[in-house]
């Protein structure tokens, strides 16, 4: 008899231990699946009032006037974030390679520490960084190539080098996991047959690890077009398409934190918002299908 | 000295070492440290030309470690450092100016475990030659061919050349290691316990095609397998301790071993 | 064996190259193509490491500018002012320095003992957390009126010697709500998954979930947290909106390293609690958390590092502005800005003239804020093995 109280006793409290351990995963889902439908709601809302087309092909944004063309925001966001990659990702790569490859064994674990700290400094840090130093410098790149008096300082082009500079450590750090994943077996096994080590690097350890910085590249792809507040630090706030590498633009991030201070809710003001902010939840959801797609076949070369 | 065990071990006698016996390569007096630690110390040892050198000891003895320093493997490994010296055909491959790719494209390796290239069979071959800098198709795939039939895989994938190296059995791949070890023509080639990891059918190909092999290169092999130096090797050395404590004639390591250690180890008394 | 012959006849031909054994074949520059790899070579390391000094120097420049402000202790005992709670927020400030200073000095001391001693003593151990907790003690009694004034004053928006102390009490009033919910939700779904997932279909839909959450981009979250708590339900810019969706977007950081430290625990060990008798949740929260707890933890510090470094979610749920009234409140619904929230607003709305000075500190007190938790999560991962993914899944 006591047995059984005990045993039944103590079944009702593991059940109720495994319901709330499934409660927290349910609300986890939850809470994405209200996410997503909150903001899908809302943008959709925002795509029927202004029309999917002039959302997505109108040149001129301007709240004032019930005028949203969505165009410069997008381009501004795409532009940036690929110029990002230019500037960032790129350099970030080849020093992953260099770490390690070819640079000597000791200075490896100070290098990757290093990058740990910059991968982990608030973007606003950088953003302040990049208003004082990096605005001044571009400006005179600016007043060099296009001539005294042109536009200049923020702009494109200093939101384009800013980005590269925050996201380059995560980018080095996910190419460096990716890299070092590749079994050692083979470094021995291609130095044994008389490779150098920059033929090892470039034969066997890229080809190996590509997926690995593909995958690095798309989330600094993806952080850089989703940043906000050092974006809007140094890119001007000019709601139209820029005439050329350092005017001023917007992204669609700036703009969103920008205009939602003004517009009342459930306006077409602030629903235009949400769906402009469901362009970045697509760049999302094609990194995590990407990723997704690359690593499920990375096992078979 | 002539207890019972020792005989047994002696079952297949191997094939007389070259009359000629020159010299491939020299070890003298050399000490291999891992940060503080004395890997193998003061080895002096002579590899004959187109001779199979068994090394063979307790694991950890440094028998693995001395391999490695024949092709400055063992530059790939933290904090490692080399004293003393080794030649290649009298040219020694430690000093100031000699580049450790050169000494590694004419004395190749096969490791304990197989390893071949997330690569196709061919390309796993052709890599060697690639990296050498040969681009003609034809010498390529003629290369790849006799070094695939030298290593006794080529019946077995000739149909499937342009599949992954990776989709073959245990022996199959080492085999492919050879293999490629072998299409860069090395002048030595240096095995790591390569049957350590396979079955007895594949060790006994593997075995054979090691004796074979001898006719075009000088072979050192390493093994923790007594019977497999016994049935292989021309001359035998046995580690201990990171020393070289003997090195003589297989048949008499077997048969007639001088040091009490060899014979300790050899009848199995530890190891 | 025609492939043997035919390697022979090979040999044969390659005579004259045999010959010449006695020239010297291995010097480096026998190898074609040396030359061009060395120039590659130069040019990647020279890449590598203008990044590495780019990251480095800037950073130590930028602790160095806006540091001095943050240790300038003053001889004279600063009022209080009439603002609620200046007297505690004083005293944790103190308690916290010092502790973080002792708590250096004690790794040193530490490590110091463990070289004379060999070994580590759990003697060294006890010793080094008795001064720890006496240095954080002491400090906070003797110069909790002497911080530094850049630490514990309000900040102004107009006028020069504004400070940040409102700023120091909401990232880490932030960090503490956040964790709140961050903590037993991320370990309950993270064990549910590691653990106990049955059905194939919730688990993939989860993991999916997760994978979305943790590549949205944060100014996303604070559209969602915005409409929902600020508009949808009336809150107003509130702590407490920030802090929940500080904790949402934490969470797939969380259950990821939580659900790898829950995987990691020997399998051997759950086993032989099972052995004796043990239900699998007693297992699970008897054996399984507790050996995964440095692990756990790390993912914790990594998750509140996020909370100091995020700006626009918070923007846009918890405002931007400091009220003199409310500056040191428990009260989780009221609103507040965080260290770096104020760094972006005091360089786009503010007009202080000493807006630059005050934007240094403010940095610098933030760099050293994610450099500590850095080393504090690089230290408790050590404990659970495995630092490196973990460190790098925070960087995403």
């Amino acid at each position: 008899m006591r047995t059984a109280a005990v045993a039944s006793d103590r079944g009702s409290r593991e059940a109720a231990v495994r319901l709330v351990l499934v409660s927290c995963a349910g609300l986890v889902l939850l809470t994405t699946v209200a996410m997503l439908a909150f903001l899908g709601h809302a943008g959709l809302k925002g795509i029927r009032e202004v029309g999917l087309v002039p959302l997505l092909s109108g040149i001129l944004w301007k709240p004032e006037a019930d005028t949203y063309g969505g165009l410069p925001l997008i381009f501004g966001t795409f532009v940036s974030a690929g110029g990002a990659i230019v500037v960032g990702a790129v350099p970030a790569v080849l020093a992953a390679l260099w770490t390690t490859e070819l640079a000597p064994r000791s200075t490896r674990s100070a290098y990757r520490r290093t990058m740990e700290v910059a991968a982990a400094v608030p973007s606003v840090v950088y953003g302040w960084l990049a208003l004082v130093y990096l605005v001044p410098q571009m400006e005179k790149v600016a007043h060099h190539v296009r001539g005294q008096g042109a536009t200049g300082g923020e702009g494109l082009a200093s939101a384009a080098v800013l980005l590269g500079i925050m996201i380059a450590p995560t980018v080095l750090l996910l190419s460096l996991d990716s890299l070092a994943r590749v079994p050692s077996a083979l470094r021995d096994a291609s130095a044994a047959l008389g490779a150098s080590p920059w033929q090892t690097a470039t034969r066997v350890i890229l080809p190996g690890g590509w997926r690995g910085i593909v995958v690095a590249v798309f989330f600094g792809f993806a952080r850089a077009a989703g940043e906000t507040m050092a974006v809007q630090m140094v890119i001007g706030g000019a709601r139209k398409l820029p005439e050329n590498a350092f005017s001023p633009t917007t992204t669609i991030s700036t703009q969103i934190v920008m205009d939602m201070q003004n517009a009342r809710p459930g306006t077409p003001g602030s629903n235009v918002l949400f769906a402009m902010s469901l362009v970045l939840l697509v760049v999302s959801v094609i990194v995590v299908l990407g990723t997704r797609w690359l690593t499920r076949g990375g096992k078979t070369a | 000295m002539g207890s019972p065990a020792l005989n047994q071990l002696v079952e297949i006698t191997p094939s007389p070492a070259p009359a000629a016996a020159t010299v491939k390569m020299r070890a003298d007096d050399l000490t291999v440290r891992y940060g503080s630690k004395v890997a193998i110390a003061g080895i002096t040892l002579e590899v004959r030309t187109h001779e199979i050198l068994a090394l063979i000891g307790p694991s950890g003895c440094g028998k693995s470690t001395f391999l490695r320093a024949l092709n400055r493997m063992n530059d790939t490994i933290e904090a490692t450092t080399t004293t003393g010296s080794i030649e290649l055909d009298g040219e020694p491959i430690y000093g100031p100016e000699v580049d450790p790719v050169l000494v590694r494209r004419r004395v190749g390796m096969v490791f304990q475990r197989s390893n071949p290239f997330p690569k196709t069979i061919f390309e796993n071959v052709a890599y060697g030659l690639r990296i050498a800098g040969e681009r003609d198709r034809s010498i390529i795939s003629g290369t790849v061919e006799r070094a695939l039939r030298q290593a006794a895989l080529w019946d077995e994938v000739k149909d499937r050349l342009e599949e992954s190296g990776l989709g073959l059995s245990g022996g199959q791949q080492q085999r492919l290691c050879i293999a490629r070890a072998l299409a860069v023509e090395p002048e030595v080639l240096l095995m790591d316990e390569p049957a350590s990891a396979l079955d007895p059918i594949a060790t006994a190909k593997i075995e054979e095609l090691v004796s074979e092999l001898s006719e075009i290169l000088t072979i050192v092999i390493v093994t923790h397998n007594m019977q497999q130096a016994a049935r292989v090797s021309h001359r035998t050395g046995f580690f201990y301790l990171g020393r070289l404590v003997e090195i003589d004639d297989t048949t008499n390591i077997f048969t007639r071993p001088q040091e009490r250690e060899t014979e300790d180890y050899i009848t199995g008394r530890f190891g | 064996m025609t492939g043997l012959v035919d390697a022979r006849a090979r040999r044969a031909e390659n005579g004259p190259l045999e010959a010449a054994a006695s020239s010297p074949r291995l010097r480096r520059g026998m190898r074609s193509g040396r030359l061009l790899e060395e120039v590659l070579g130069r040019l990647l390391a020279t890449i590598a490491i203008s990044v590495a000094v780019l990251y480095g120097g800037g950073l130590s420049y930028l602790v160095a500018r806006g540091g001095s402000r943050l240790v300038a202790f003053t001889s004279f005992a600063t009022p209080l002012s009439d603002v609620d709670g200046e007297d505690i927020m004083r005293f944790v400030l103190a308690a916290g320095i010092f502790a973080a200073l002792a708590w250096a000095a004690g790794i040193v001391i530490r490590e110091v003992v463990a070289r004379v001693r060999g070994g580590a003593s759990r003697k060294a151990d006890r010793i080094a957390h008795g001064v720890t907790g006496l240095a954080a003690l002491a400090g906070a009694l003797a110069f909790r009126d002497h911080l530094p004034r850049f630490l514990i004053s309000l900040p102004s928006e107009t006028r020069a010697g504004g400070g940040i102390g409102p700023e120091i009490f909401n990232t880490i009033y932030f960090a503490f709500l956040s964790t709140l919910v961050t903590l037993p939700v991320g370990v309950g779904a993270a064990l549910y998954m590691a653990r106990f997932a049955k059905q194939r279909r919730f688990v993939a839909a989860l993991r999916m979930a997760l994978d979305t959450l943790a590549s949205l981009p944060s100014i996303v979250y604070g559209l969602f947290g915005f409409l929902v708590f600020v508009v949808e339900m009336k809150l107003g810019y509130s702590l407490f909106a920030g802090a929940i969706v500080l904790a949402i977007l934490n969470l797939p950081l969380m259950v990821g390293i939580t659900e790898e430290s829950l995987r990691a625990v020997p399998r051997e060990l759950e086993e032989a609690s099972l052995a004796l008798g043990a239900t699998p949740v007693q297992t699970a929260l008897r054996v399984t958390v507790p050996y995964a707890w440095p692990g756990i933890l790390s993912a914790l510090v990594l998750t509140i590092g996020r909370v100091f470094a995020e700006s626009a979610p918070l923007i846009m749920t918890a405002g931007t502005t400091v009220s003199r009234g409310t500056a040191y409140s428990l009260d989780p619904f009221r609103g507040g800005e965080t260290l770096a929230v104020h760094l972006w607003y005091v360089n786009s709305a503010g007009l202080a003239p000493d807006r630059a000075d005050v934007s240094a500190g403010t940095a610098a007190a933030l760099v050293v804020l994610i450099l500590l938790t850095n080393v504090l999560a690089a230290r408790l991962a050590r404990f659970g093995g495995a630092a490196g993914t973990r460190m790098r899944r925070a960087t995403r």
